[in-house]
């Protein structure tokens, strides 16, 4: 057996635990989860041991593996893998991302009744990304893009009695269903081109100029529709806010090394498609920077902690399309693996404050906590200076080197960047600020009716409230002098829940270093784009001290704010003049309205016009109108039907005589016929 | 021939059918079994048949041939290709679960039995029969039941349902009969054997325009839009079992008639008409979305999903490309299953709650986890979902059509997104969110029978979805024939003129 | 030699007094037997043609014996009909029977 055979186990592994749990071990919680980190534990490490030969080769050829799927006529459907440095990094942050993300759920899930589909899901879920990652055909990675949106349904719907978790599945499923419709046709019309779905046969085609350059851009873009709607980019993210509802862990796999991160690696993967095209790239590249603009302007007026996380993601993926589309092939690739370690951890921290706190999401709620949960405060700082890129944490390389890139090609998106940029330092701090520092909020964990934290999943029944049997004996707590009491009741730090934290944490500090420039066998040895452009960029000292300096301008501007509020709301919503623009980030841009409108007004508009004309016209007009014309006809004739039998003899008798009449008189013949008898 | 495999899966249902006569009605459980048995005989055979089927060999195979009336060459002549193999597996399938699905019919149960087996048999029937004149009558002797099943043991409307059907079905079946009288007459050989039928050349303008009239006549039984208003009633109005057999089998019945006879005799006529099918099926699909987007009636919902999902399988007719008309008819085997567990679903939903407006339940999967994790597959086999059989029968049909109508084809697209948004809402409304009633607490989930109902049908669609080229394979070989009729008078593959030309300019 | 115009107008006779009596009587055992009139003028046709036109060939007698039997059914079904509505309504007047009515 082939040293790379091994990535189909890295590839089933996960699958195995997931039918081993629906299918087995669904009532034994315990074995479930240790099912799913077993299996995908044995799938990271086996990733790392490939990754260790990725290493020490260079230059590997891509090692692909097929086996026949299905054929019909000419089409011939296939499903392989392959591995190359780029597959293996990816599979790698993969697994080793989601292993310690299935280990803090166990902590994090553990009173949940649905604990062992949980875990079935999540290997599902893990499964389906790997394949994303390993496939080598275009439809392969459409069928695990849809896979992948099917676990993501399951999994944000997971509580699905919450109204809001029920709508927020759906909802991510159907927009990231508009992108996939895109998808589709991209993949159709490159194979009414191409004849084949692998990757390596579109490209040859591409490279002999097989395609027209004009239907070659279609082709790219309705293929980065896909991305798009997965990696939730202008117009299609308003669905990545929402994904909220799923359990903390699932958010952070979602948002950190699976679902969304697809779409960018699709893009890296295929590139030899988008790159063929300057308007493909062009519209991927001013996709990103508008997304990232977008949402890091809204995430700055969130006040629920995960969704501050989720616009962060939004932004940085949209960072990463921008590198990519502006030919930064190397550092949109490293962005997007850093992005995974980070972002996980920050998801997770933000899961453990919730998990330690009651449950609670809302930021205005907290305050102070640091010496309440000092690990998970001390990652989510770490997490938080990685995430706005601060010299020398993780973040920094990968932004840096994006930031080099649009400086070279696009002075316009380099401004924008840089924007985003300080965004991001403010609104990471202003969340670090307002949970950890400055003075407890005056709620308290009471009583506080319908909230929309994550507690739903320990009841039976939804509506008969939030309260967790921990929070009982809170609930006299009204008053401040009790909080010092509630306070005690906070839980201490689980284990399960530190170990993942501070791993996770090493990377986020330290694993930027891979991409410092002119390191020998640094990342762009592995993961770089054709020769000299989109490869290794150089370092550009003022790109980075200036970056730096708006990185610190923004967390002063955040801490100066936020470090020293008093009161439990943001002090932005009220001030003077800014307040109308923070009312707009705070409602998204009336994304959500303007869509909801179009589809209340237009979609379930029309669709209740066809159903009125379906049952009015076809079954009213059509149907029953012909069925009634004969109805009254036959009514008419009814009148004939008196019951006198001679009355019916009587007109029986004329007609025959009628008939004789007519026939005698067609028929001259027939009488001298007759006549002829007669003599 | 060593034994009879094609009749013996047609035959047991019917042969179920008489056995039960001779029970007591009173002893239900008996009269239950003896169904069970036969159907599962006949889903025995069926499977044998798909293994048993020579790849290699291809063409029509398990002959089975006996004269019957020999005077106008009427033979009672049975066998079975590809497309007829996984039809009969269909038929069986549906009827196995259909009569595990009808096990808590308390109404009438051997009358129920005899009804539904004997409808059973007779679309069976007519997936097996190769003489025109005896798929005729095996098609006729599918409404009489139908009609019966509807009018007995249906719910609202079930009178006008049941008539309405076998008002347009006769109808259907009325211009067919027509269709075979001129067939027999213009062919003048004395035979209608589809084999033989094939053989002949007929002149162009017979093909128009006898193409026409089979495919009027078998589309009111697919249905195409505007035949289709029969449906949404008959389907709703049916007991479980029945909307079952009649999504999951009758709807394929009219669309085969297509295939089978319309195109393999008359591909001439079928290129003539290919466009107007096309446009007729994006109608379907796309009217029938938004139609089953407005119903509040889950019933109704799911059964214009069903003109929707029917419609993929036209477009695929339409295309006349190998890869559109194995789409087409993989989608009768996935949609088939689908469909048969989406109102599996739906009527096991309503025994309990006893309502069918969506609005009306809400949050049952709390209750009836196991009735709301099928739910969930059957909606997102709906969805298309790789995994799903109907995956694999979608993008064949996409791939097929896409080359040939490259626009309809993408309207037709369309339609999995709104698809999705209709069949998940559902599943929100009906399933997810808090509990509404508070008298559906203590709602039963799945009983035993509804386990084999479920079981075995997602058992088959997750086979399909993950390993479709046992069936695919039998499909193209069915279709090899056809492929060579139409390999020199179909249309040129690319229509991608404006594609073409806008690439010229740059 | 009686000729076929003869028997023509003895059978146009019996048939015309026979459909008479079928139209208008109401009595249904009356009319049962003008039904019996009707079909013996048509007997008498059969064997009329048969004889003059073809008399070796004895088909129109054929045919005769053959109505006889039918009629003989008739005639039988038709007696226990009319007893059975005896039975039930005590009249055997036709005018009370319009069931039928539309």
């Amino acid at each position: 057996m082939e040293l790379w055979q091994l990535a189909w186990l890295v590839l089933f592994l996960p699958l195995a635990s997931f039918l081993i749990i629906s299918l087995v071990t669904l009532p034994y919680r315990r074995l479930s989860g240790l099912v799913t980190i077993f299996g995908i534990g044995a799938s990271a490490v086996l990733s790392i041991y490939l990754l260790i030969h990725v290493l020490a080769d260079p230059h590997m050829h891509a090692y692909q593996d097929v086996w026949h799927w299905l054929t019909v006529g000419k089409v011939q459907i296939d499903f392989g893998i392959m591995v190359d440095p780029l597959a293996v990094i990816m599979m790698t942050a993969v697994t080793v991302v989601s292993t310690l993300i299935q280990i803090y759920s166990q902590a994090y899930m553990e009173d949940d009744p649905g604990y062992s589909k949980f875990f079935a899901f999540m290997a599902l879920f893990t499964f389906s990304m790997l394949g994303i990652v390993l496939a080598n055909n275009l439809l392969m990675i459409y069928i695990f893009w849809e896979m992948v949106g099917l676990c993501s349904y399951l999994l944000i719907g997971f509580w699905y009695f919450k109204p809001s978790a029920a709508a927020a599945a759906k909802k991510a499923f159907v927009v990231t269903r508009f992108g996939d419709f895109g998808f589709l046709l991209g993949v159709l019309l490159l194979f009414h081109y191409v004849g084949a779905f692998a990757y390596d046969d579109v490209v040859r085609v591409i490279g002999a100029g097989g395609i027209p350059s004009a239907a070659l851009t279609v082709c790219a873009v309705l293929v980065f529709c896909g991305a798009i709607g997965k990696s939730a980019q202008f117009p299609l993210h308003v669905w990545l806010p929402d994904a909220m509802e799923g359990p903390t862990p699932v958010s952070a796999l979602i948002h950190a090394a699976t679902m969304v991160a697809a779409g960018v690696y699709m893009v890296a993967r295929i590139y030899g498609l988008f790159s063929a095209s300057d308007q493909a790239m062009m519209v991927i590249a001013y996709i990103g920077g508008i997304t990232a603009f977008l949402a890091a302007s809204m995430a700055m007026a969130q006040s629920r902690m995960k969704r501050i996380v989720a616009y962060s993601t939004c932004s940085h993926l949209a960072y990463m399309m921008m590198a990519l589309g502006l030919g930064g092939f190397t550092a949109g690739v490293f962005h997007l693996i850093l992005h995974c370690f980070f972002k996980a951890l920050l998801f997770l921290c933000s899961g453990a404050v919730m998990y330690l706190y009651f449950h609670e999401e809302n930021i205005w709620r907290m305050g102070g906590l640091y010496k309440y949960m000092k690990v998970t405060a001390i990652t989510m700082i770490l997490a938080g200076l990685s995430n706005v890129g601060l010299f020398p944490f993780a973040g920094f390389f990968s932004k840096d080197e994006i930031l080099v890139v649009a400086k070279e090609a696009n002075m316009g998106l380099y401004i924008l960047g840089s924007l985003v940029a300080l965004f991001t330092a403010f609104y990471t701090f202003r969340l670090i600020f307002t949970v950890f520092f400055g003075p407890r909020s005056e709620w308290s964990p009471v009583g506080h009716g319908h909230g929309h934290g994550d507690d739903h999943g320990h009841h039976e029944l939804p509506d008969i409230g939030n309260v967790r049997p921990s929070q009982v004996a809170l609930m006299e707590a009204v008053d401040p002098v009790a909080r010092a009491e509630s306070d005690r009741h906070l839980k201490k730090e689980p284990l399960t829940m530190t170990i993942p934290l501070s791993i996770l944490a090493v990377f986020a500090v330290f694993a930027g270093f891979w991409g410092w420039p002119g390191l020998e066998n640094g990342f762009s040895t592995y993961i770089s784009w054709g020769h000299g452009h989109g490869g290794e960029h150089g370092f550009n000292m003022f790109v980075a001290v200036l970056s730096n300096v708006i990185v610190i301008i923004g967390m002063l501007a955040a801490w100066a704010i936020y470090g020293k509020r008093k009161n439990a709301a943001d002090p932005l919503s009220e001030a003077p003049g800014y307040k109308y623009i923070y009312r707009v980030f705070e409602r998204k841009y009336y994304f959500d309205e303007i869509y909801l409108w179009f589809i209340r007004k237009i979609i379930d508009a029309g669709a209740a016009v066809l159903a009125w004309f379906e049952e009015n016209v076809f079954t009213g007009v059509f149907a029953n109108g012909i069925g009634s014309l004969f109805m009254e006809i036959g009514r008419s004739f009814r009148l004939f039907q008196n019951g006198w039998v001679q009355r019916y003899a009587l007109i029986l008798f004329l007609g025959v005589l009628v008939l004789v009449a007519i026939l005698v008189l067609n028929e001259p013949g027939l009488a001298v016929a007759i006549g002829g008898v007669m003599k | 021939m060593s034994c009879p495999v094609v009749s013996a899966t047609v035959f047991a249902p019917l042969a179920g059918a008489v056995l039960i006569t001779c029970i007591p009605a009173a002893r239900k459980e008996a009269i239950r079994w003896v169904a069970a048995v036969a159907t599962a005989v006949s889903l025995g055979f069926a499977i044998y048949m798909v293994f048993a089927f020579d790849l290699a060999k291809g063409g029509v195979q398990f002959v089975e041939e006996a004269s019957w009336l020999p005077t106008f060459g009427i033979k009672y002549f049975m066998g079975a290709d590809g497309i007829s193999v996984m039809l009969l597996l269909l038929t069986a399938i549906v009827g196995f679960t259909g009569v595990f699905a009808s096990w808590g019919i308390q109404n009438r149960v051997k009358e129920f039995y005899i009804t539904f087996l004997s409808l059973t048999f007779a679309c069976a029937g007519v997936f097996a029969a190769w003489d025109l004149f005896l798929l005729f009558v095996f098609f006729e002797l599918a409404v009489l039941p139908k009609f019966v099943l509807i009018s007995v043991w249906g719910s609202t409307k079930k009178e006008y349902a049941a008539m309405k059907l076998a008002l347009y079905l006769t109808l259907g079946g009325a211009i067919t009969m027509l269709g075979i009288l001129i067939l027999y007459f213009t062919a003048g050989i004395n035979s209608l054997d589809l084999l033989e039928l094939g053989r002949h050349n007929f002149t162009h303008a017979q093909q128009v325009w006898l193409f026409a009239l089979f495919t009027l006549g078998f589309a009111i039984q697919v249905p195409i839009v505007p035949l289709h208003s029969w449906l949404p009633d008959a389907h709703t109005g049916a007991p479980t079992a029945g909307s079952m057999i009649l999504a999951g089998v009758v709807m394929k019945l009219g669309a085969y008639g297509i295939i089978r006879v319309a195109l393999s005799l008359f591909p001439e006529g079928a290129v003539a008409w290919s466009y107007l099918l096309g446009i007729l099926a994006v109608i379907c699909v796309v009217y029938a979305a938004f139609v089953a987007m407005g119903q509040k009636d889950l019933k109704y919902m799911i059964a214009n999903s069903s003109i929707s999902h029917m419609g993929y399988s036209t477009l695929g007719i339409a295309a006349l490309t190998l890869a559109g008309l194995a789409g087409a008819l993989f989608q009768f085997f996935a949609h088939g299953i689908m469909a048969a567990l989406n109102f599996a679903i739906a009527g096991m939903t309503y025994d309990r709650t006893h309502t069918r407006i969506m609005a009306a339940m809400g949050g049952l999967a709390k209750v009836m986890p196991v009735l709301g994790v099928a739910f969930v597959i059957g909606a997102l086999a709906s969805v298309g979902l790789p995994g799903t059989a109907s995956f694999w029968a979608e993008f064949s049909v996409f791939v097929g059509s896409f080359q040939i109508y490259p626009v309809l084809a993408i309207i037709a697209i369309s339609g999995i997104v709104f698809t999705a948004y209709y069949m998940l809402r559902a599943v929100q409304r009906v399933y997810f969110e808090p509990l509404k009633v508070k008298e559906f607490a203590k709602l039963p989930d799945a009983s035993w029978y509804d386990w084999v109902v479920i079981s075995v049908i997602i058992f088959f669609i997750v086979a399909m979805g993950v390993y479709p080229s046992l069936m695919m394979n039998l499909v193209c070989s069915g279709l090899s024939p056809i492929m060579n009729d139409l390999k020199d008078i179909a249309p040129a593959a690319s229509k991608f003129t404006w594609l073409a030309t806008w690439g010229g300019v740059q | 030699m009686v000729s076929l115009p003869c028997y023509f107008g003895i059978s146009t006779l019996l048939f015309t007094i026979g459909l008479f009596g079928a139209l208008t009587k109401r009595n249904a055992i009356v009319v049962l037997m003008c039904i019996e009139l009707m079909l013996n003028a048509v007997n008498m046709n059969l064997v009329a043609f048969s004889r003059f036109m073809d008399p070796g060939a004895l088909l129109g007698h054929l045919f005769v014996i053959f109505t006889i039997a039918v009629a003989a059914a008739e005639v039988a079904v038709g007696l226990a009909i009319v007893i059975v509505l005896n039975r039930h309504r005590d009249t055997v007047n036709l005018d009370d029977f319009t069931w039928l009515k539309g």
